[in-house]
């Protein structure tokens, strides 16, 4: 068995996409199984009291539940709080400018001083003036 | 709404499993699984989804982990004592043969032992993997069957041993 052989049922065995018609060739060769079946074993022995205890698991969970919080609210909201809060001024300056009172916006805007006063004389032809 | 709690119920087993496979004692795995799972709780303001909780996780692990051996590696080694530990991720016994998985570990290059523990301890795949280690799919499919092709001849050893 070569070690392009082996490299694909390693793959295999890790549940990759190998290709079907190389994997038939390969189990075709009795040493196959034999290869699986120790990585199969060298995982196994990976495994072996390799699990943590429960008193751990409780006592660490506990822990964890303790320090609340840690929501994880913004694992589905993907954007930065900062450019939240600005894209929350920006609307806010947006409705203040549209929802603005119609009045001037300068206070100090007022009517023009009159510099010369027209007296109405009824029948004068203002076209000569 | 998901919680740290929940990302731990969800993760520890596998978490635990890896460090245990990287560290000599059990207590040191529980105190370092513990540390990965306080990091990730003040992380996780920061955190945004990408859909892979299990490869950011263990990118925590990781970093946990290298603290740990920086600073392992500049205190005093006990000695070891001539008794077997009963705990430790060295000596496993099966029914049929006995593999010294820890020393094998050992021997392996550092990073096809990564590979093959994030692999068989944490369940990660090639891609989960390659984005924790910062590798290519490819140079970790590599090392997963480096290191699995040099389990399996430790393993024909201890076979033969047994006999």
């Amino acid at each position: 068995m070569t070690d392009n052989d082996l490299e694909l049922l390693s793959a295999y065995f890790d549940g990759d996409r190998v290709d079907p018609r190389r994997l038939v060739d390969v189990l075709e060769n009795p040493d196959a199984i034999d290869v699986l079946r120790d990585f199969a074993k060298v995982r196994a022995e990976v495994m072996v009291e390799a699990l943590p205890r429960e008193a751990w698991v409780r006592q660490t969970r506990a822990r964890l539940d303790a320090l609340g919080g840690g929501s994880l609210w913004r694992r589905w909201v993907p954007i930065p709080a900062p450019a939240l809060v600005a894209a929350a001024v920006v609307i806010a300056a947006i409705g203040v400018w549209t929802l603005r009172p119609s009045m001037p916006v300068h206070p100090e805007d007022k009517p023009p001083v009159p510099t010369r006063v027209v007296a109405f004389v009824e029948g004068q032809d203002w076209g000569r003036i | 709404m998901a919680s740290v709690a929940e990302i731990f119920d969800r993760h520890h087993t596998a978490v635990f499993a890896y460090l245990r496979r990287r560290v000599r004692s059990v207590a040191d795995a529980e105190d370092l699984c513990q540390d990965v799972f306080l990091r990730a709780h003040r992380a996780l303001p920061r955190y945004v989804s990408t859909g892979r909780d299990a490869a950011w996780v263990f990118r925590i692990a990781r970093n946990v982990l290298l603290n740990f051996k920086r600073g392992d590696a500049r205190a005093p080694q006990p000695v070891e004592s001539a008794e077997p530990d009963t705990m430790s991720a060295g000596s496993v016994a099966s029914s049929e043969q006995t593999i010294d998985l820890g020393r094998a570990l050992d021997e392996l290059p550092e990073q096809d032992a990564d590979a093959f523990l994030l692999r068989e301890a944490g369940g990660l795949g090639y891609d989960e993997i390659a984005a924790v280690t910062g590798a290519t799919p490819d140079a970790v499919r590599n090392r997963i069957f480096r290191a699995r092709m040099a389990l399996r001849t430790a393993l024909g050893a201890a076979r033969r041993m047994s006999r």
